[in-house]
């Protein structure tokens, strides 16, 4: 799981150089300490796949010109996507990018978070004008893993080998087979995403104005 | 990380790791090389040679060539794209190697036992000898054309069990086209990796616990290999108050529960990604015989002993680390 190394050090020598900063009883000290551990590993396991530039570019390499769109979503909107969306209301205001190729669109990017299997992951859905997925990737993953931040001991018993062989699992391993990663997050932002192009853009290509909103 | 850093410090080499929703799930590709926009370019094609196979033999497209089978191959030849011929006779050879426990032609059943799950009921006997009827991968024709026929018109190809694997396989095809020479490619835990990050040192993959969520039970050091893990403990049939797993006994047409997961290392992640799933079906009794049919296949089983797990090495030599405390109670 790639980690954000260079930003963990930074955060906790900021962290460490403040708590260095005030003299502090040792009650104090246990409560700092376990703040810098916490930003240490909030740091530690952010992983940033995609800038937006990236995202918007990979997505739709062919365009040039991406909007973004900052009009909050109205009452009516929320209504239709809710209804849209089985009644699960969105969450907050998504952030919408109108791609296009001299003049004409050719999508909309729509940046969602939904929450994995603990914390949430900030998806980039592409979808094209004819309201079909043009693309999904992943911006920023920010999953908790157990067996990231526990440490265990791992021992060689095959082929009649018993030699205890600890393994700093936070170090050592890379990645993981076996376990499915948060697809179903995935799932809901797609849907998401297809209903929010399909009430604000319908088959216009523009956005359309419900309840006089600008 | 430590080696990715020892290996940045000692070659230069810069990292880049992307992940992207495809196939059902999240694929993730980590490279090394000395070019940063280069080694993007290259992981963008490696998914992008991910989407073509997602398009080419995906069966909920009609249009795939999967798709098209589906709908018109009885009795009707149909060109298909030359790497899902490769994938159909792949799977058709696994299948006649693992004497049917790995079959492309399941679909049936398991659509019967999820209408079984929604119904809450358990299949009648008549509803799994029609189901079972349709399972027969014998009745895939492939001609030396390049075209497939279907010779039994209830037959449908699925390549679920064995599609995302050879996507990985494509994907490692051009990072190592591409000149790269660290990397790994992982379509949501079946993955394949290139080389090792450090010339003294291999990936370290870690094996799901099979019941504790948050735990690992075993790691493995790969270079230039993949591995697939099956189990029941993720996906599954429920049906009144019995857990059946999704795992399905093509020959007899009902779930199987003799292993929690198999973990399988071999030369490619398809060969990884099918056999898994026919190994989980099989069971610990019939692994050796199975085995023996790859001399570069290895197999960590985790079966359950009394209140016990247990993890059991098969095929090639391989070097498995298992959790000190996995032969304590689940």
């Amino acid at each position: 799981m790639p980690r954000l190394i260079g930003h963990r050090l930074t955060a906790y020598f900021a962290a460490t150089l403040a708590l260095l900063a005030q003299p502090l009883r040792l009650t104090q000290w246990v409560v700092a300490t376990s703040i810098v551990l916490t930003v240490e590993q909030w740091a530690a396991e952010a992983a940033e796949y995609y800038s937006l530039e990236e995202a918007l570019t990979t997505i739709f390499p062919e365009a040039d010109d991406y909007q973004r769109d900052d009009r909050a979503l109205t009452a009516t909107e929320h209504a239709q996507l809710a209804e849209a969306l089985e009644g699960k209301p969105l969450p907050g205001n998504p952030l919408i990018y109108t791609a296009k190729k001299a003049g004409t669109v050719q999508g909309y990017a729509l940046v969602l978070d939904e929450v994995g299997k603990h914390k949430p992951i900030t998806f980039m859905i592409g979808v094209t004008p004819e309201g079909a997925v043009q693309d999904a990737l992943v911006m920023v993953f920010r999953e908790t893993r157990g067996w990231e931040i526990r440490r265990k001991r791992f021992m060689k018993q095959f082929r009649d080998k018993t030699m205890p062989d600890p393994i700093d699992i936070r170090s050592d391993i890379t990645h993981v087979t076996g376990a499915t990663l948060s697809s179903r997050a995935a799932t809901v932002v797609v849907r998401r995403a297809l209903a929010l192009q399909q009430v604000l853009f319908g088959e216009q290509g523009t956005r359309i104005s419900i309840d006089g909103a600008s | 990380m430590a080696q990715a850093d020892t290996l940045k410090q000692k070659h230069s080499l810069k990292r880049k790791a992307r992940m992207r929703y495809l196939l059902g799930t999240l694929c993730s590709i980590e490279g090394y090389g000395s070019d940063d926009s280069q080694l993007s370019a290259d992981i963008e094609c490696a998914f992008t040679a991910m989407k073509t196979v997602e398009a080419q033999m995906s069966r909920f497209n009609p249009d795939s060539d999967i798709g098209r089978l589906n709908r018109l191959a009885y009795d009707a030849p149909i060109q298909v794209h030359p790497a899902t011929y490769q994938v159909i006779r792949s799977a058709l050879e696994i299948g006649s190697l693992t004497g049917g426990a790995f079959d492309p032609t399941l679909l049936p059943i398991t659509q019967l036992w999820k209408q079984c799950e929604a119904r809450n009921r358990m299949p009648h006997a008549s509803e799994l000898a029609h189901a079972l009827h349709a399972i027969n991968q014998d009745a895939v024709r492939l001609n030396a054309d390049g075209t497939v026929v279907f010779t039994q018109p209830s037959v449908q190809l699925d390549l679920g069990g064995i599609g995302k694997g050879f996507a990985v396989d494509q994907a490692i095809d051009v990072l190592q086209g591409a000149g790269m020479t660290h990397g790994v490619v992982d379509a949501g835990g079946n993955l394949r990796v290139i080389g090792a990050p450090h010339s003294e040192v291999t990936w370290n993959i870690g094996v799901q616990h099979p019941l504790k969520a948050e735990e690992l039970i075993a790691s493995v050091e790969l270079r230039d290999q993949a591995i697939a893990t099956s189990g029941n403990y993720e996906r599954g049939v429920r049906v009144g108050d019995e857990w059946l797993g999704h795992l399905i006994d093509p020959r007899t047409g009902y779930p199987v529960d003799k292993v929690l997961s198999v973990s399988v290392v071999a030369s490619t992640a398809m060969l990884a990604d099918a056999l898994s799933s026919a190994l989980a079906v099989l069971g610990l009794a019939c692994a050796d015989q199975v085995l023996h049919n790859w001399s570069d296949v290895s197999a960590l089983f985790v079966v359950p002993q009394g209140d016990h797990l247990v993890c059991v090495a098969k095929g090639a030599p391989c070097n498995w680390k298992v959790m000190q405390d996995v032969a304590d109670k689940a």
